[in-house]
């Protein structure tokens, strides 16, 4: 055997002498469609995202270019944030997530379930996916006098209200889930011997189960979204009802703190249900 | 009428049209395949041949005709036909064993006594085994190659012992070396199980090598055209595929194909639309 059968390994500048520098090409590999980058590089950007807003509110409050009462300064927004903590801030938080979390419940266990079956039996998508499309499209908030006249100012009407905004997204979503899952798995378990409820069961239901959680997830945040107008439903307590009061009394700093609070709590449960996610479905992307 | 094996008898099979009407997808066939048996359906795409294939797995019921598979007829999917189609069904949710041993959690087995159980066992592990799966039990279908989820898809319809085994195109997304890796592995194991098998493929020299019985489908609708008994024995090694009775069976087969397929290009218009370069 010859040495020049041997195939020679390619030095790096003989496979393209005009390649561009290293540096251009790590750079250009941002603005790649789909390229990954490196983790500390997605860190560090999605710190700025956060960083640069606060940079340029906190120019914008002491250039005195804006009325305090308009944008308060990060500083007064925090130093509102300890008044609450030292108040109610905890009481707040509670029955605001109660509220949330069993609203949210209450449209899960109707919504999946109901879901699940339009998905999979066209004559209960005839019955319930037209009137269902109908009313997922009137804003919630209209339902509001509706829902005191029914059900009275109790805890219930705000549950109600959260319910209501978000059990009809979860059903349509529930069933396009299911619509999504291949007929040849389907096929495939009905050939092994199983029955119909087998079918549901085995292929279904637990085909369709990490949708059904990511959709659940989104819906979680939907849900706290319409808190602010669930509370202003006679409500005495309550993170809506404080920025409501706030407003009241031109308490612009607690009305930030507010938000505030309403946007991490709905980051915690969504970065809940990510891990969740990862933990309970391995086998799904 | 055997009481074992497939007999189809006088199957149609018509699909309703958009403007009302029925086309006629499969017209009267007549097909027993005796057990342990493999018969090898080829035809050009379109003659219904994997229309036929569902029909005995009772995926879909026939228009005309019968289709009785161990005695029994057929009105539906059930454990004593196992099917392996060309794209991987394995569930992506479970494990290659769980998949394996799926129909084991179904009522269908539900009052089945230890020792029947044991041997149901014994039997999903000797599969797994002589597929060469030992080393990805517990690993999920998307973690394997397609060559791997196809092994994992014939062991999982054969656990149950159907009385046929059906596949349509199984290997037909394979790669050529993993296709005849493939080949072998399928032949050894029919061999030894005795297993009845009905094989759809587009592949003439596949149908050849693994099949004691090719059936070429014409189209239009889809019938029977002709019927070849393969003169090989049931020990075979990919050499047989260079001896003189192979190719020529296997060219007779094709030509056959090509007689059934109506494709005549026009002179004129090729003539044509090449002057326009």
């Amino acid at each position: 055997m010859s040495s020049s059968a041997k195939p020679v390994p390619l030095g790096r500048d003989q496979i393209s002498p005009q390649r561009p520098p290293q540096n251009a090409r790590r750079r250009a590999q941002y603005l790649k469609i789909r390229s990954a980058i490196p983790r500390k590089a997605y860190l560090i950007l999605s710190l700025l995202g956060f960083i640069v807003p606060l940079a340029a509110w906190q120019w914008l409050s002491s250039a005195d270019m804006v009325s305090s009462l308009f944008l308060p300064s990060p500083h007064d927004v925090w130093r509102s944030a300890i008044d609450w903590y030292a108040g109610n801030l905890g009481t707040d938080i509670y029955i605001s997530t109660y509220r949330v979390v069993s609203g949210f419940l209450m449209a899960a266990l109707i919504g999946v379930p109901l879901g699940i079956y339009i998905g999979t039996f066209k004559s209960v998508e005839a019955v319930f996916q037209p009137i269902n499309d109908f009313v997922r499209y009137m804003p919630a908030s209209a339902f509001i006098p509706l829902v005191m006249l029914w059900i009275g100012i109790g805890e219930s009407s705000k549950i109600s209200i959260i319910f209501i905004g978000v059990v009809f997204q979860i059903v349509v979503m529930v069933a396009d889930a299911v619509r999504n899952i291949p007929e040849r798995y389907i096929e495939a378990a009905y050939t092994l011997g199983a029955k119909k409820g087998e079918v549901i069961n085995h292929v279904v239901w637990r085909g369709a189960l990490p949708d059904i959680f990511n959709i659940l997830r989104v819906n979680m945040g939907w849900a706290w979204t319409y808190l602010v107008i669930a509370e202003m439903v006679a409500a005495d307590r309550g993170l809506g009802f404080a920025i409501l009061q706030a407003q009241r009394f031109m308490d612009t700093p607690k009305i930030f703190v507010g938000i505030f609070i309403i946007g991490v709590l709905g980051l915690v449960f969504d970065l809940s249900f990510r891990v969740a996610h990862r933990v309970l479905f391995p086998w799904s992307r | 009428m055997n009481k074992e094996g497939v007999a189809i008898k006088s199957v149609s099979k018509l699909y309703p049209q958009r403007d009302g009407s029925r086309r006629r997808v499969l017209n009267d066939i007549d097909l027993e395949v005796a057990q342990g048996e493999r018969v090898m359906l080829v035809g050009a795409s379109g003659c219904g041949k994997s229309t036929l294939l569902r029909l005995i797995a009772g995926l879909e019921l026939p228009s005309e005709g019968t289709i009785d598979v161990a005695g029994t007829l057929v009105t539906g999917p059930g454990v004593n036909r196992g099917v392996v189609f060309q794209q991987s069904t394995l569930f992506p949710w479970l494990t290659v064993w769980q998949n394996v041993t799926f129909s084991r959690q179904l009522r269908v087995n539900i009052n089945v006594d230890d020792s029947q159980v044991a041997q149901a066992v014994y039997r999903s592990n000797a599969l797994m085994n002589v597929m060469g799966m030992d080393h990805v039990r517990d690993a999920y279908p998307n973690q394997l190659s397609g060559g791997m989820q196809q092994r994992a898809n014939i062991a999982r319809a054969l656990v149950s012992s159907p009385a046929v085994l059906l596949m349509d195109e199984p290997f037909g997304a394979l790669d050529a070396q993993t296709r005849e890796t493939m080949h072998d592995l399928v032949l050894h194991l029919f061999n030894a199980e005795m297993t009845t098998v009905v094989f759809v493929t587009h592949d003439v020299e596949e149908a050849v090598y693994l099949g004691d019985k090719v059936v070429v489908l014409g189209s239009n609708p889809g019938h029977i055209d002709s019927i070849y008994d393969i003169p090989f024995g049931r020990e075979r090694s990919h050499e047989i595929k260079f001896i003189p009775g192979f190719v020529s069976i296997r060219n007779e087969i094709l030509n056959r194909i090509r007689a059934t397929t109506e494709v005549r290009t026009n002179q004129d218009v090729l003539r044509k639309m090449t002057e326009f370069k």
